[in-house]
C-alpha cells in the first residue's frame, strides 16, 4: 500500500480511529495496530508476511533468552542466532542473485570462465526487508549490550517491528525509541494533531507534486535514453534526480512521522536539509539519519571508531560507509556508488584532520557557501551510479556528459520552474517553513479540514500517474 | 464562530473535526457537477479502495532505479508467466526473443522461411493493394538468394520512438542476422545538439562547430535536409568521425558514402579513411544540388573522418556505412518531436533524388506519437498522411512504403491510465491513407495490445512503458522491434509462397495458421475498415 494513494488515507483513518476507540484497552489496541500493520504489508504481497513474522518471533525469543542468560557465551550464542537469521534473510532475498551474478562476472572477466546461467532465485525482494531487519537487530543487540530490557509482551514487540507507518521505508526506529512509548499511557496532544496532519500533507506534496513530476517529466526519460539528450540536459536531469530522491524519501518519512503522531507516537527525524551540507561527512549526518546512526552505533563504534590507530580508523570509516552504500541495492552500480562514497569520506577525513579543524570550527559564510556548492556537486554527480539501471547505463550517462552539447530545448518550462523553486526552497531558512506550519496550526479545525481537502484536490490534478512507488521501497 | 468551535476541542475532537470537514469537502465533488473530475473515487468504475489492493498483488511497477536487470526478472518461467499475465502472451513472448538464424544459402538455393521464425505474433503487415511491399520483397528475395551484391535497403523515418534506434536496431540486427549484414547504413555526419542515436556505430564530433538544420523545424529555406532530415552545416574547425562497431553485427564496412550539399558558394572539406592520406573535396557547383563522395576499402573495421577545410559553407547530410553484400541495411531516421507533416518541409525534387540516390527498397513512416496531442478530426490526419506518402513515394512503384502506426499513448483520467482518444483516430487515418496511396500498414498500436495497452505495459515487470505514458522503455522497444521483424518475415514468407505458386502478390490469401506454414491475419474487426480489409 503506497502512502500516495486514496487507499492509504482511508486505511490510516480506520487505523487511527480504531486506535483511539480502543484507548481503554491497551493490549487490545496494540493487537489491533499489529493486525492492521500485517494487512498493510500483505496488500503488497501476502506471502512475505511470513518472513517478517518469523523475524519477529525469532527476535522476541532471542531477546528473552539473551536477557535470561548471565553467561557471556550463551548470550553471544543467542545473539548469533539473531544475526544469522536476520542477515541470512537479507542475504538470500536481497543479495543472493547479485552475488551469484557477480561471481559469474568476475570469473569471466578475470579467468575467462563462463557460467551461462548462474544460480538465480525467482523471488521478489520483500518490501522493507532492509528496514525491519535493522530494527529487529537493534533490539537484540541492545539487550545483549544490556542497554535495553526485553519486553515480555509479544504484541508490543510485534507492534514495534511491524508498525505500518515506518514498516517499508523507515525511518529505522530502534526498540529503545518506540517500546518505551508503548509501555506508558499513550496520549494525544493537540500539537501532535496539527503537526501530524501538516507532515502528512507536506509529505504528499513532496512525493506527488515534486518527486513524481520530476521523475516522469525529466529523470526517467533521460536515464532511459541518455543518447537523446545533450550534456546540459543530462546535468539538469541529475539535479532533477537529486531533488526527486530527496522529496521522494523525505516525503515518505514525513507521512510516516505524521501518521505516527496522529496515534500519539513519535518517530525520529530522518533528514535535515541534506543539500545544505558542506562535506560528504555532513551530508551523511543529514541524509537518512537513522541509517547512518544505526551503522555508526552498531558497526563503526564496535569496530573502534576513530579511537584506534589511524589506518584502522580509516578502515572503520571506509567499511561503514561502504556498507551504507551497498545497503541501498544489490548491483554493481551500488557497489561502485558505495566505493565512491566511502572513498570520499576517507579523503575528507584525511584533509579534515590535516587541517587541524574541529567540529567547533566555524567557516566564513563565503567559504561555507563554496563548500556547500562543491559538496552538492559531488552528491549530484555520484547519483549517476545510484539511479543508473546498470553500469552500461551509467557509462552512457557519463559519455553524454562529456559530449560537449549544450542544448536545453527538451527541458520544459514546468521542469525548469520546479527545479528552481525546489532548490531555492531547500536553501531558505528553516523558520520560513516553520512559519507555514504555524499558520496551519493557528487555523480552526474546520478550516484545517477544508485546507487538507483542497491540497488533496490539487494533488489529484497534478498527479502524473496512478501510483508511483517510492524509490526506497526496493531497498 | 469557527474560533469558538476550535477553542474548546480536545485533541481527539480536533482530529475528528478536521476529518469530518475534510470528508465534507470531498463529498462536494459528488454533489457539484463541475467538481466531478476531483472525485477521489468513482463508484462503479473503480474497485473498492483498500479491498482492491488485495486483488492486484504484485502490480506495483518495477522502479528502474533498483538496479535490477529486466533480463533477470524474466529469465525464469515464473517471471515470464507474470509478464504474460499482464501484457498478454504475444507481447511477452517477444521480450528478449532471439531470432532464428537460417543457415547460409548458396546462390542457386530457393529462399525459404520456416514458420517457426515468425511464430509468436498476432499482428501482420496489411497490404491489400499488393503494391505496398512488392518492391521490398523482390529485393529481399535476391538478398535471400545470396545474389552477388544484392543489398536490400530500408529507411525507417519516425518520431522519438524511432530516434532512440531501439526499435530499428532490433529489426536491423534481426534482418542482418537472418539475411546478411550489409553494414550500418545511413548515419548523420554530425548531430550537433540534436538527440540522435545509431547503435553500434562509433560517432564523435565537436558539436559547437556544427549547426544542424532540421526538417522538423523548417530551418532551411530551400527545403534541402538530405535523406536523414538533418542538414549538418560545418563551421570553421568542425570535424566528425564515424566508425564501425567494435564487435558483432556492424563491425565491418567496405564503403563510405559522404552525402553533402553542392552550392555556388560551397567550400571544401577534408575526408580521410583510417590513417590514410586525406582527400580534399569541393562542394562548389553552379547550382544548388546534392553530391556524394565515396571511399571504398577492403571489408573490415574502418573509421572515416570529415573535417571542414576552407572556403564557403559546407553542409553534410550524412554518411553511409555499407558492405558489399548480400545483406540488409536498415537506416534509422528518427526525428525527435516530428509530426508526419513535417516531411512536407522537404523540397519535392530534393527528397526524391535523395531517396533514389540512397537506393532504398522500402520506406517506413513511423509517426503519430506527437500528433496524439493534437485535437484534430480523423480526416485532417488522413489528409496529412496522404500528402506525406505522396511526397515521399512520388509514384515510384520500385519503392515500397509502409506506415508504422504509433505506440499506444495514454493519460491519467479519473485515476486511471487510459488511451488518448486521438490514438484510434490516427491509426484509422494512417491505415486509410496507406491503402489509398498503395502503401502497406503495420498496426503497432494493436500489436502492443490496443486500447489501454500503455497501462498494461507500464504495470508490467519489467516495466515496458515509461511514466509519461508516451514512450516505451528499452525493453518495450525491443518487443516492438521483434514483433515488427517477424511481421516482415511473415509477409515475405507469403510473398515467396505466392511467387512459387505463380499467384500475383496482391491476391494473397489469408492462408492457414502459422503452425501449418502460413500465418493469417487476426486483426480485430473493430479496427478494420470493411472497404479496406487487411490482407497480407
Amino acid at each position: 500500500m503506497l502512502f500516495n494513494s486514496l487507499d492509504y488515507i482511508l486505511f490510516l483513518g480506520i487505523a487511527v480511529a480504531g486506535f483511539w476507540l480502543l484507548a481503554r484497552h491497551a493490549q487490545l489496541r496494540i493487537i489491533f495496530v499489529f493486525v492492521a500493520s500485517c494487512l498493510f504489508y500483505m496488500a503488497w504481497h501476502p506471502a512475505y508476511i511470513v518472513l517478517i513474522l518469523a523475524s519477529t518471533v525469532i527476535d522476541y525469543v532471542v531477546g528473552l533468552r539473551i536477557y535470561a542468560n548471565e553467561a557471556e557465551k550463551a548470550r553471544k550464542r543467542w545473539l548469533i542466532v539473531s544475526l544469522v537469521s536476520n542477515l541470512g534473510l537479507l542475504g538470500i532475498f536481497k543479495y543472493f542473485n547479485f552475488t551469484s551474478q557477480a561471481t559469474a562476472d568476475v570469473l569471466w572477466l578475470f579467468f575467462g570462465i563462463e557460467i551461462e546461467n548462474p544460480p538465480f532465485l525467482d523471488v521478489l525482494l520483500p518490501v522493507g526487508i532492509s528496514f525491519y531487519t535493522f530494527q529487529t537487530l537493534s533490539y537484540t543487540i541492545d539487550i545483549y549490550r544490556r542497554k535495553l530490557e526485553p519486553t515480555r509482551n509479544f504484541f508490543q514487540f510485534a507492534f514495534f517491528v511491524t508498525y505500518f507507518p515506518q514498516l517499508v521505508a523507515g525511518p529505522i526506529v530502534r526498540a529503545s525509541q518506540l517500546l518505551p512509548q508503548l509501555q506508558r499511557k499513550i496520549t494525544l496532544r493537540d500539537e501532535q494533531v496539527t503537526q501530524g496532519l501538516f507532515l502528512i500533507a507536506t509529505g504528499m506534496v513532496k512525493k506527488v507534486a515534486i518527486a513524481d513530476y520530476l521523475s516522469v517529466n525529466l529523470v526517467d526519460r533521460v536515464f532511459d535514453q541518455p543518447e537523446l539528450y545533450s550534456a546540459a540536459e543530462v546535468v539538469i536531469a541529475l539535479y532533477g534526480f537529486t531533488m526527486q530522491i530527496y522529496c521522494d524519501f523525505s516525503g515518505y518519512t514525513d507521512v510516516a512521522r505524521g501518521s505516527a503522531k496522529l496515534m500519539g507516537l513519535e518517530l525520529p527525524e530522518n533528514f535535515d536539509r541534506p543539500y545544505q551540507s558542506a562535506s560528504p561527512a555532513e551530508f551523511w549526518r543529514r541524509w537518512h539519519i537513522t541509517l547512518s546512526t544505526w551503522l555508526r552505533d552498531y558497526l563503526y563504534y564496535p569496530l573502534g571508531g576513530s579511537h584506534v590507530g589511524p589506518a584502522r580508523a580509516y578502515w572503520n570509516l571506509w567499511l561503514t560507509m561502504f556498507l551504507i552504500g551497498i545497503w541501498h541495492g544489490a548491483s554493481w552500480t551500488f557497489v561502485f556508488y558505495a566505493i565512491l562514497q566511502s572513498m570520499a569520506m576517507v579523503i575528507h577525513r584525511f584533509f579534515y584532520r590535516r587541517s587541524g579543524r574541529t567540529r567547533d570550527t566555524v567557516d566564513a559564510w563565503q567559504l561555507r557557501a563554496f563548500k556547500v556548492f562543491w559538496a552538492l556537486q559531488f552528491v549530484v554527480f555520484s547519483r549517476i551510479l545510484f539511479r543508473a539501471t546498470s553500469l552500461q547505463n551509467a557509462a552512457d550517462i557519463t559519455t553524454r556528459l562529456g559530449s560537449g552539447t549544450f542544448s536545453v530545448a527538451q527541458i520544459s518550462l514546468g521542469v525548469w520552474a520546479m527545479l528552481i523553486l525546489t532548490f531555492a526552497a531547500h536553501y531558505t531558512p528553516k523558520r520560513w517553513f516553520e512559519s507555514i506550519e504555524l499558520q496551519f496550526k493557528s487555523m480552526p479545525a474546520p478550516a484545517q479540514g477544508v485546507t487538507l481537502a483542497v491540497v488533496g484536490f490539487a494533488l489529484s490534478v497534478v498527479a502524473t500517474s496512478q501510483v508511483v512507488p517510492y524509490i526506497y521501497f526496493q531497498f | 464562530m469557527l474560533k469558538r468551535i476550535y477553542n474548546p476541542l480536545t485533541p481527539l475532537q480536533h482530529l475528528t473535526t478536521v476529518t469530518v470537514f475534510m470528508l465534507a469537502a470531498c463529498s462536494l465533488t459528488y454533489v457539484i457537477p463541475p467538481m466531478e473530475e476531483l472525485r477521489p473515487w468513482i463508484p462503479g468504475e473503480e474497485d473498492l479502495p483498500i479491498a482492491r489492493l488485495f486483488k492486484r498483488w504484485g502490480e506495483i511497477p518495477a522502479f528502474a532505479g533498483h538496479g535490477g536487470s529486466y533480463r533477470g526478472s524474466t529469465s525464469t518461467e515464473a517471471g515470464a508467466q507474470r509478464l504474460a499475465e499482464t501484457v498478454g502472451e504475444t507481447v511477452a513472448a517477444n521480450l528478449g526473443a532471439k531470432p532464428v538464424v537460417a543457415a547460409p544459402v548458396e546462390e542457386e538455393d530457393e529462399p525459404k522461411i520456416d514458420p517457426a521464425e515468425y511464430a509468436g505474433i498476432s499482428v501482420y503487415i496489411e497490404d491489400p493493394t499488393g503494391r505496398g511491399m512488392r518492391a521490398f520483397y523482390e529485393a529481399l528475395e535476391k538478398t535471400a538468394r545470396a545474389e552477388k551484391a544484392a543489398i536490400t535497403r530500408v529507411g525507417h523515418y519516425g518520431d522519438s520512438s524511432i530516434a532512440t534506434d531501439l526499435v530499428t536496431s532490433t529489426v536491423r540486427q534481426n534482418l542482418q542476422g537472418r539475411f546478411g549484414d550489409a553494414g550500418h547504413g545511413f548515419v548523420l555526419a554530425a548531430k550537433g545538439y540534436i538527440p540522435y542515436k545509431h547503435h553500434g556505430v562509433r560517432q564523435s564530433s565537436n558539436p559547437e562547430a556544427w549547426d544542424p538544420r532540421e526538417v522538423v523545424r523548417r530551418q532551411d529555406r530551400n527545403g534541402r535536409y538530405g535523406y536523414g532530415g538533418v542538414q549538418s552545416r560545418a563551421e570553421r574547425g568542425a570535424w566528425a568521425r564515424v566508425g564501425t562497431a567494435k564487435r558483432g553485427v556492424g563491425a565491418n564496412a567496405s564503403r563510405f558514402d559522404v552525402y553533402y550539399e553542392k552550392q555556388p558558394r560551397g567550400g571544401k572539406f577534408f575526408v580521410r579513411l583510417d590513417e590514410e592520406e586525406r582527400e580534399i573535396v569541393s562542394t562548389k557547383a553552379d547550382t544548388l544540388g546534392d553530391g556524394v563522395h565515396s571511399i571504398t576499402a577492403p571489408d573490415g573495421p574502418h573509421r572515416i573522418e570529415l573535417r571542414y577545410a576552407r572556403g564557403g559553407p559546407v553542409s553534410f547530410y550524412g554518411v553511409v556505412v555499407e558492405r558489399d553484400g548480400p545483406g540488409v541495411v536498415y537506416d534509422s531516421l528518427g526525428l525527435v518531436g516530428a509530426r508526419a507533416n513535417r516531411l512536407l518541409n522537404y523540397d519535392e525534387a530534393h527528397i526524391k533524388s535523395q531517396l533514389e540516390q540512397r537506393g532504398v527498397n522500402l520506406i517506413v513512416l513511423g509517426f503519430g506519437g506527437n500528433e496524439a496531442s493534437d485535437d484534430r478530426p480523423e480526416e485532417a490526419f488522413y489528409e496529412d498522411y496522404l500528402q506525406v506518402l505522396n511526397r515521399m513515394r512520388q509514384g515510384r512503384e520500385d519503392l515500397s512504403c509502409l506506415v508504422f502506426a504509433p505506440l499506444d499513448q495514454a493519460r491519467r483520467h479519473r485515476g486511471r491510465i487510459r488511451t488518448l482518444p486521438t490514438i484510434p483516430l490516427i491509426v484509422a487515418a494512417q491505415r486509410r491513407a496507406a491503402f489509398d496511396s498503395g502503401c502497406a500498414f503495420y498496426d503497432t498500436w494493436q500489436a502492443m495490445g490496443g486500447q489501454d495497452a500503455m497501462r498494461r505495459w507500464y504495470k508490467a515487470q519489467p516495466r515496458l512503458a515509461m511514466g509519461d505514458f508516451r514512450h516505451a522503455t528499452p525493453a518495450g522497444y525491443e518487443i516492438i522491434g521483434n514483433m515488427f521483424y517477424k511481421a516482415l518475415l511473415a509477409g515475405f514468407a507469403d510473398y515467396l509462397s505466392d511467387a512459387s505458386s505463380g499467384a500475383p502478390a496482391s491476391s494473397t490469401s489469408a492462408g492457414a495458421d502459422a503452425g501449418s506454414g502460413s500465418p493469417k491475419s487476426d486483426m480485430p474487426s473493430s479496427n478494420a475498415d470493411s472497404s479496406t480489409s487487411p490482407k497480407r
